[in-house]
């Protein structure tokens, strides 16, 4: 018998433009156990921007995060926040690219509260960031849609040829 | 369903260990690379071994920042110089018998010939005493190549993996 194929794409995005403010990954089925997101290629029209997080369109997040700037550590956390601050992209650059990396787990499930946990990796060639970030909405309804923007602000742009996608990861 | 997730490689170090893992070869047909790896340094210098990535076979153009935590301080730090490809730490013979730390690196977009390539990296080593330390990692390659080889080898010249220790290389695909 053929192993069972636990790690399947649901839905990849790649933008072919630098005016896209906003990316929607809908219609997520509920038959996987995990899911996992790769954010790629991940370019910046203006500097200095924040990747939000948000899902199934609420609009109340808490989230704590671990930064490190190649010279020191610090850790904070904010809540009733419109969206995950899933990183932070220091300075800006439409050739040299980042990449993040989320999973939420129990991602169906319509009794608990979920967390994404994120991976958040922004070397600029001698300067950036990088961030590990947990991520919350308190409420039970499973996840169908997962929305990303920059800094929250409809006039920042994600770079051309940045890549969106998500995987479901099945436990049986 | 198309396969997503799909071993490329893998490989175990024997008696007498390994000077590196060495990846090459590397198909293009893929989105990413994952690389999962179980190490432990025969160095005895220091409580731990740093971990050095070479990409297509060089060290030149990588540069990483990492955040650490060993137990008693947390901190940043972006190496550089002749350092600038450290992209974890690892167990070594100072520390406890039989422990191994864990590595798992990713690489975005590897088969781009259009951009930079970037990486995260997540290192842990546990020993039950000193030595330990976790680390992760943001890493870019400047380089509009495509990445076709991978070299994870220890810092010290004339160390090796311990027999023991394995690599394995997985290409995920977005179609």
């Amino acid at each position: 018998m053929a192993a069972a194929q636990t790690y399947e794409l649901i839905q990849t995005t790649t933008l072919a433009t630098s005016l896209t403010s906003t990316v929607t990954l809908s219609s997520i089925s509920g038959a996987y156990t995990d899911l996992r997101i790769i954010v790629s290629n991940y370019t910046s029209v203006q500097a200095n921007q924040t990747l939000g997080m948000r899902y199934n369109s609420l609009t109340s997040f808490s989230y704590t995060y671990l930064n490190g700037n190649g010279s020191s550590a610090s850790s904070s956390r904010a809540s009733g926040a419109g969206a995950i601050n899933a990183g932070f992209t220091a300075g800006s650059s439409t050739t040299i690219p980042i990449m993040a990396t989320i999973d939420i787990l129990n991602y169906a499930n319509t009794t608990t509260y979920k967390t994404a946990l994120i991976r958040y990796a922004c070397e600029r060639n001698g300067s950036g960031e990088i961030d590990a970030v947990v991520g919350l909405s308190q409420n039970t309804a499973a996840i169908s849609s997962i929305n990303f923007t920059m800094n929250a602000d409809p006039t920042s742009f994600f770079g051309s040829g940045t890549v969106f996608s998500i995987y479901g990861i099945k436990a049986a | 369903m198309a396969n997503t997730h799909t071993l490329i490689y893998s490989s175990t170090a024997g008696s007498g260990g390994t000077s590196s893992f060495d990846f090459t070869s590397i198909p293009s047909t893929y989105t990413d690379l994952l690389l999962k790896i179980s190490i432990r340094s025969s160095s005895s210098v220091g409580t731990y071994d740093p971990v050095k990535i070479k990409i297509n076979g060089s060290a030149t153009n990588i540069t990483v920042r990492d955040i650490y935590a060993t137990g008693s301080s947390v901190g940043s730090e972006a190496p550089g110089s002749t350092d600038a490809n450290i992209i974890s730490y690892s167990s070594n013979s100072a520390n406890t018998s039989n422990a191994f730390g864990s590595l798992e690196i990713y690489i975005s977009n590897y088969a781009s010939t259009s951009y930079a390539k970037s990486i995260s990296a997540d290192g842990v080593s546990e020993t039950n005493g000193a030595g330990a330390i976790l680390t992760l990692t943001s890493s870019l390659w400047n380089s509009t190549s495509a990445i076709n080889a991978v070299n994870i080898g220890p810092y010290l010249g004339g160390s090796t993996w311990a027999q023991y220790s394995t690599a394995s290389l997985y290409g995920i695909k977005n179609s």
